[in-house]
């Protein structure tokens, strides 16, 4: 694809905003599609999350004066918006306002445990630190983590992306997985009196 | 004394539950830093798909829907008439050495898609139209193919091959029967191979795409197939076999045209080692025109690159008539690696067209650092220091300290930029910075379109001075361009 700046693109928004919209629409409906798919595919049908891709780009639109490229990449902000959609309409197709997205039982369980500021903070930290710790993979490992567990790409889907077999991608996660238990098994915070995740 | 705990995640059940929670808390500089350097552009959606996204957010919007359906047919006709050699000598040996092919290669095929399936083919020269001819495609397919039964279709979209490899991109659409639909999800991609002289080809590499709602389904792929050089000739007959389906569809390879120089091409002029070609025709009052550059300069670039950059210093492209001078329709088609093509309306009957283009614009990979003075918010501080350039310099002339706002507590610092230019018609308008952290920045524009000031988010770490990498000079080459329009 081509590549046109962020900044080229947002002076497009302003001056040839539908211009500008068809040639964000073609370049980043690939990751906003992953995004709102991963969502809501189990809830909602193949309309659901095409008006819901839609929407991404509308939100991005209506929001446009206030996107800052020194805060983010359009690219960002696209994956934020549509991550807060995608939450969005989960829970309303899913019919609860409780019910976290694509998080199995275990993480359930940490967030309807109610923290105390401590433990939000030592939470954080500790999320920080496993962010970190995926940076630190190497490619294409890192890679493969972030279209798995930020996108929701299947494993096949990440396997074409990248030219790998799909075992080889089953492979390195499981791989990355023990590399990031161990690298965060040295985690170690004072003065902590409680912990949700101290085993 | 303090109680120490250690912290860490039993299992790695646990450890892939808690990965996603973190990363749906990311906020819009975190998710800029994890995804940047990652192109999910290789999910093959269906090009339907991401029409009918425009034309849905383009409509919510109010917006002028521009996705023309008609362009399509423009440029297929287009191409089939390309593929006639034309003759012409303006060339002036400029690129003697060098065969060129126009990637006119698939007469009656959405193009943008064999761009898009091209990448990992060739390297393209952005801004497609013309290709070195040291790339490995010979053959295109010869004529559309598509097949139907009553259950599904088979579409053709683009074929193309080198000596020892052959690349199909292809659509297969339909309905599943009951019991296929009770055992078929969107993970289960059909096999599809490759018949020719009764030997089987599997797939070599290549990436697909599918959708189900309900009992129809779609899918697409782009696949390569590796075969022998003895079966790619243009007296094979190839065929794509989905038995799932109990569908397939054959076809043929032809040759793809190649041209001896830009000018038999279409008009072509060359400033700063940088030719710009018009390929043009004319239907229903409307001159369209594509404009293939091609660069053996020492710049990078960015005129006709994409379709943006088209006017500085309140110039832009016109036509020069006999009946006056017209402006552009821009192209309608973007982000698709397809060259579009300009229109200009001569519905009132006007000839003799000759296209004016005023510069091009280009950029260098030139680096410096600098550092700055970080003042006190609500302050700002003279600097007055000269990035110089090669061809140009860059004049901090003062900085400012903004104040923070949502998502960023530690405020801006905006940099105000100046330039001087050593060459008259080779005019500075903008340089980008980078520094630790660094995403983008905030870029303010004047009349002319050049950059005047930047605002660049802070970080904790930068409190007195802000050390960054000023990078990407780019400069507008204003040596215009004449290119005398042939009409086909």
């Amino acid at each position: 694809m081509k590549e046109v700046k962020d900044f080229d693109l947002l002076k497009e928004l302003n001056t040839n905003p539908n211009r500008a919209m068809e040639y964000l629409i073609e370049q980043y409906t690939g990751l906003v599609y992953s995004i709102i798919n991963s969502k809501i595919s189990s809830v909602g049908t193949a309309e659901d999350v095409k008006e819901c891709v839609s929407d991404v780009f509308m939100e991005f639109y209506r929001q446009a004066k206030q996107i800052d490229p020194a805060k983010g990449s359009v690219k960002g902000y696209l994956a934020v918006i549509a991550k807060h959609k995608g939450i969005d309409l989960y829970r309303r197709l899913a019919g609860t306002a409780i019910r976290n997205v694509n998080m199995d039982e275990t993480y359930e369980r940490f967030i309807d445990n109610k923290l105390n500021p401590e433990q939000e903070v030592i939470r954080k930290e500790q999320r920080n630190f496993l962010l970190q710790a995926i940076e630190t993979l190497g490619e294409p490992d890192r890679e493969i983590f972030i279209r798995k567990y930020y996108l929701g790409q299947k494993t096949k889907e990440i396997a074409e992306a990248l030219y790998l077999r799909d075992n080889t991608v089953d492979k390195k996660i499981s791989r990355g997985l023990k590399k990031l238990r161990i690298l965060l098994g040295g985690v170690v915070h004072e003065g902590a009196e409680d912990n949700l995740l101290t085993k | 004394m303090k109680e120490q705990k250690t912290i860490y995640l039993l299992n790695e059940a646990d450890l892939e539950a808690e990965i996603p929670a973190a990363m749906e808390e990311l906020d819009i500089n975190k998710a800029s830093l994890l995804l940047n350097g990652i192109d999910i552009n290789e999910t093959a959606l269906d090009r339907e798909y991401i029409q009918d996204i425009k034309k849905r957010t383009i409509r919510k919007l109010g917006l002028e829907d521009t996705a023309s359906t008609s362009y399509d047919s423009i440029t297929e006709e287009k191409h089939k008439e390309s593929s006639e050699k034309r003759k012409g000598s303006r060339w002036k040996g400029y690129a003697a050495a060098a065969a060129f092919i126009i990637l006119g290669i698939l007469a009656g095929i959405n193009h943008d898609r064999v761009v898009l399936a091209f990448q990992d083919m060739l390297s393209l020269i952005p801004g497609v139209g013309i290709i070195n001819n040291n790339q490995e495609v010979e053959y295109r397919l010869e004529e559309q193919a598509a097949a139907e039964n009553d259950q599904c279709s088979l579409k053709l979209l683009y074929v193309a091959a080198t000596e020892d490899t052959l690349t199909v991109r292809f659509d297969l659409k339909g309905t599943f029967t009951e019991e296929q639909g009770q055992t078929n999800n969107i993970s289960n991609f059909p096999e599809i191979f490759l018949l020719v002289d009764n030997q089987k080809f599997q797939k070599y590499r290549g990436g697909s795409g599918s959708g189900i709602s309900g009992n129809q389904f779609s899918y697409n792929g782009n696949y390569t197939f590796k075969l022998d050089q003895k079966y790619i000739d243009t007296g094979k007959k190839f065929t794509l076999v989905c038995e799932e389906f109990n569908i397939q569809v054959s076809f043929r390879l032809s040759k793809i045209d190649q041209y001896g120089s830009p000018s038999e091409i279409g008009a072509t002029e060359i400033h700063n080692d940088i030719s710009l070609t018009a390929d043009a025709f004319l239907k229903d009052g409307q001159l369209s025109v594509n404009i293939y550059p091609m660069n053996y300069s020492e710049y990078n670039l960015v005129s006709f690159n994409s379709e943006y950059n088209l006017e500085y210093f309140g110039k832009k492209m016109t036509l020069n008539t006999d009946k006056g001078i017209k402006e552009y329709t821009p192209p309608s088609y973007y982000g698709t690696d397809l060259n579009a093509p300009f229109l200009f309306d001569v519905s009132d009957g006007s000839g003799n067209f000759e296209l004016s283009i005023p510069f091009v614009v280009v950029e260098t990979k030139e680096e410096k650092e600098v550092s700055l003075p970080i003042p006190k918010e609500g302050e700002a501080a003279e600097v007055n220091k000269e990035i110089a350039f090669e061809n140009g310099s860059a004049i901090i002339k003062s900085v400012e300290r903004l104040a923070g706002d949502i998502g960023n507590e530690y405020g801006y610092l905006k940099i105000s930029l100046d330039y001087t230019s050593l060459n008259e018609v080779q005019q500075l308008v903008s340089v980008e910075f980078t520094g630790k952290n660094a995403i983008g920045f905030y870029p303010y524009f004047d009349e002319q379109n050049r950059i005047t000031a930047v605002s660049y988010m802070l970080n904790e770490s930068d409190t007195k001075e802000l050390k960054l990498s000023v990078i990407t000079p780019r400069y507008v080459l204003m040596d215009p361009y004449h290119l005398d329009i042939d009409i086909k």
